[in-house]
C-alpha cells in the first residue's frame, strides 16, 4: 500500500475510532447504571426478606452497677464496641477501653476480637486473639457481662 | 427476580466494539511502515484475548466484575496500539508483560477471595518490600532525577510500583482488625519506612501516591479526621521541604508554571505534549499520521498525549471516562463489602490507581506539575503493568467475595419468602 492510500485510510479510520469510542462510552454508562439499579434491588430484597442472623448482647451484670440489667445492644454486621463515641456500640463504662473489641457475624457464630490488651472472656475463657461465640454464650467485656442471643431474622 | 439477575447484564455489544477498535488499530499498523505481519497477527489475537477473558472468566467466575475486566483489558489494548505505532520492539515486550499481568491478576484474585493465605504472607511481603526499596537505594539506577530502578541485566525492575500493592494489602489487613497504637505500630512503621525510602530515591510521584493512599485507607478505617488532617498538613510541609531540597522538583514546578521560559530545554517535553494534543484536535490526525515521537518518553509518561494526537481528544476523553467507571465500580465494591478488610482493600486499590491516573494525565495537560508516573494499563513499563494488574486482581478478589456473600444471602431470602408463601 502506498503512502497516500494509507493516509486516506488512516484519515477515514479516525471517524470509525471515534464512533466506536462513543458507542463504548454510551453503552457502558447505560449498562453500569442499569447494573447499579439491579444491585440496589437485590440489596433491598435481601434486607426486606431478612436473611441473616440477628445478634443481640443482653447485659447480665455491670460491676459498677450503673447500667440497667437486661439492656439490649444489637450487633449489626461488623461492629466495634467500646466507650469512645466513634464506636458502633457505645457503652459508657469505666471498665471498657475506647475501642474494646470488634464483633462480626460469621456463618459459624459471632467472632469476638479484643482490641489490644482489652479484657474479653467468652464462655469462661480469656480471649487473646479471637474467639467464636454462639447463641447463649456468656461474653465478658471489661467489667460487663453479657449473654449473646442469636435469632434468625423475621423468624417464621 | 430470577437468579440470572444477580449476574452481569449482557455487555456483548461493548465487547464487540472494543474488539473492533483493537482490530482496526492493529490492521492499520500492519500497513503503516510497508506490510508488517506482526500487527496482522495482533489484529486477530488481541480481540480474541479480550473476548476470551471477558467470556470465559465471566462464565467460570460469575462474581468477577465484568466491567472492570473489560475496561482494563481494553485500556491495555489501546496502549499496545499506541506503543506499536511508536516503537514495535517495546510493544512486543509490553505484550509479554500484559500476558504475565493477566496471570498475576488471576493469582491475586484468588488470594484476596480466599483471604487466609494473605494473612500469612503479610510479614514476608513487608520485609520483601522494605528490602527491595533498600536495595534500590544501594544499587539502583537514576532515571529522570529519581533513583528508582534496579537493573537485573535481563530486565529492569521498579520496586516502588510493587510497594504500592504491598502497602494496600498490609494496611487493609491490619486496619481491619486492629485499633490500638501498639497494634498498628508495625504497619505504621512499614508505611513510614516505605515512604521514607521512596523519598530518598527522589521518586516523588510514587511518594505522593503511597502517602495519600495510606492516609485515605487510614481515614476510611478509623474515621479519625483529626489525624487525617494532620497527615495532610505533614504532606504539605514535606512537599515544601522537598521543593527546597531537590533540584528536579523545583524544575518541574517551574516548567509547570511557565514552560515557555525554556522551550528548548526543560520545558521542551511539556510544550511538545501540549502542541501534540492541540494539533490532534477533537478527531485526531489519524493513526500513524501525527508525530508523537517528537515528545520525549512518549511511550511511557506521555502516552496520553500521543493517543490524543492521533486518535483525537474525543477518544482521550472516552478513555478518561473508562477510568472513572473503573474507579466508580471499585468504590461500589467497597460500599457493598460486608467486611472492612475487603472494603479497605478496594478503597486502597482504587485510590492508588486513581491518584496515578490523575497525576499523569494532569501533568501531561499541564494541570498539575509533572511527577513522572505511568498511566495505569496503558503506558510502557513491565513493573507498572504488573502492579496495575495486581491492583485489578485485588478488585476482582473483592468482587468475588462480595458476590458470593450477596448470592448466598439472596438465596436464603428467596427460600424464606417461598416458605412464607407456602
Amino acid at each position: 500500500m502506498n503512502a497516500s492510500a494509507y493516509e486516506l485510510l488512516a484519515s477515514l479510520a479516525r471517524y470509525w475510532f471515534i464512533a466506536l469510542a462513543l458507542f463504548i462510552a454510551v453503552r457502558l454508562v447505560v449498562a453500569v447504571l442499569r447494573e447499579m439499579r439491579i444491585e440496589w434491588r437485590v440489596q433491598r430484597e435481601i434486607s426486606e426478606a431478612g436473611t441473616g442472623i440477628n445478634a443481640t448482647l443482653v447485659l447480665l451484670s455491670d460491676e459498677d452497677g450503673r447500667l440497667r440489667r437486661g439492656k439490649l445492644y444489637p450487633v449489626e454486621g461488623e461492629t466495634t464496641v467500646g466507650a469512645a463515641p466513634r464506636c458502633d456500640v457505645r457503652i459508657s463504662s469505666r471498665s471498657l477501653r475506647g475501642v474494646h473489641c470488634i464483633l462480626a457475624m460469621e456463618r459459624e457464630g459471632l467472632r469476638v476480637v479484643p482490641v489490644g490488651e482489652a479484657f474479653v472472656v467468652v464462655d469462661g475463657e480469656v480471649v487473646e486473639r479471637r474467639a467464636l461465640a454462639h447463641d447463649g454464650s456468656t461474653i465478658q467485656l471489661g467489667g460487663l457481662v453479657f449473654r449473646l442471643r442469636l435469632e434468625e431474622e423475621n423468624a417464621l | 427476580m430470577r437468579s440470572k439477575d444477580l449476574k452481569m447484564p449482557e455487555t456483548d455489544w461493548v465487547l464487540l466494539a472494543m474488539a473492533l477498535f483493537e482490530a482496526t488499530g492493529f490492521l492499520l499498523l500492519a500497513f503503516f511502515r510497508g506490510f508488517d505481519i506482526v500487527p496482522m497477527i495482533l489484529a486477530v489475537s488481541m480481540p480474541l484475548l479480550l473476548a476470551a477473558q471477558a467470556l470465559l472468566l465471566r462464565r467460570a467466575y460469575p462474581h468477577m466484575d465484568g466491567y472492570i475486566l473489560l475496561i482494563a483489558n481494553f485500556l491495555c489494548g489501546v496502549g499496545l496500539i499506541a506503543l506499536y505505532r511508536l516503537d514495535p520492539d517495546r510493544a512486543l515486550k509490553q505484550l509479554l508483560f500484559y500476558g504475565l499481568g493477566v496471570l498475576v491478576m488471576l493469582a491475586m484474585t484468588f488470594l484476596v477471595a480466599r483471604g487466609t493465605l494473605l494473612r500469612r504472607l503479610r510479614l514476608p511481603v513487608m520485609l520483601l518490600s522494605l528490602g527491595a526499596l533498600l536495595l534500590t537505594l544501594l544499587i539502583g539506577e537514576e532515571n529522570g532525577g529519581a533513583k528508582n530502578w534496579i537493573d537485573l541485566k535481563i530486565i529492569s525492575v521498579q520496586p516502588s510500583e510493587f510497594v504500592k500493592v504491598a502497602l494496600v494489602l498490609c494496611l487493609a489487613l491490619d486496619l481491619s482488625e486492629k485499633r490500638t497504637v501498639r497494634q498498628l505500630l508495625p504497619v505504621g512503621l512499614f508505611a513510614a519506612g516505605c515512604v521514607l525510602l521512596i523519598v530518598l530515591q527522589k521518586d516523588l510521584g510514587a511518594v505522593l501516591i503511597c502517602f495519600l493512599t495510606c492516609l485515605t485507607v487510614y481515614y476510611v478505617a478509623t474515621s479519625n479526621w483529626l489525624l487525617a488532617l494532620f497527615g495532610l498538613a505533614c504532606a504539605a510541609a514535606g512537599s515544601a521541604v522537598l521543593y527546597r531540597l531537590f533540584d528536579h522538583v523545583r524544575t518541574r514546578v517551574a516548567i509547570w508554571q511557565n514552560p515557555w521560559d525554556s522551550p528548548q530545554g526543560s520545558g521542551y517535553q511539556i510544550i511538545q505534549s501540549l502542541i501534540a494534543i492541540a494539533s490532534g484536535g477533537l478527531t485526531g490526525l489519524g493513526l500513524g499520521l501525527g508525530s508523537p515521537d517528537v515528545v520525549p518518553v512518549a511511550e511511557s509518561d506521555f502516552i496520553f498525549s500521543a493517543i490524543c494526537e492521533e486518535f483525537g481528544i474525543v477518544v482521550g476523553l472516552v478513555l478518561l471516562l473508562l477510568y472513572v467507571i473503573l474507579f466508580a465500580r471499585g468504590l461500589l465494591l467497597a460500599m457493598r463489602a460486608r467486611s472492612s478488610f475487603h472494603a479497605l482493600l478496594s478503597v486502597g486499590a482504587v485510590t492508588s490507581l486513581a491518584l496515578q491516573t490523575f497525576m499523569i494525565v494532569g501533568g501531561v495537560i499541564k494541570m498539575v506539575p509533572l511527577t513522572g508516573v505511568t498511566l495505569p494499563f496503558v503506558s510502557y513499563g513491565g513493573s507498572s503493568m504488573l502492579s496495575s494488574m495486581l491492583m485489578l486482581g485485588i478488585l476482582q478478589g473483592v468482587s468475588i467475595a462480595v458476590g458470593q456473600q450477596d448470592e448466598s444471602e439472596w438465596r436464603l431470602a428467596r427460600a424464606r419468602e417461598e416458605a412464607q408463601e407456602f
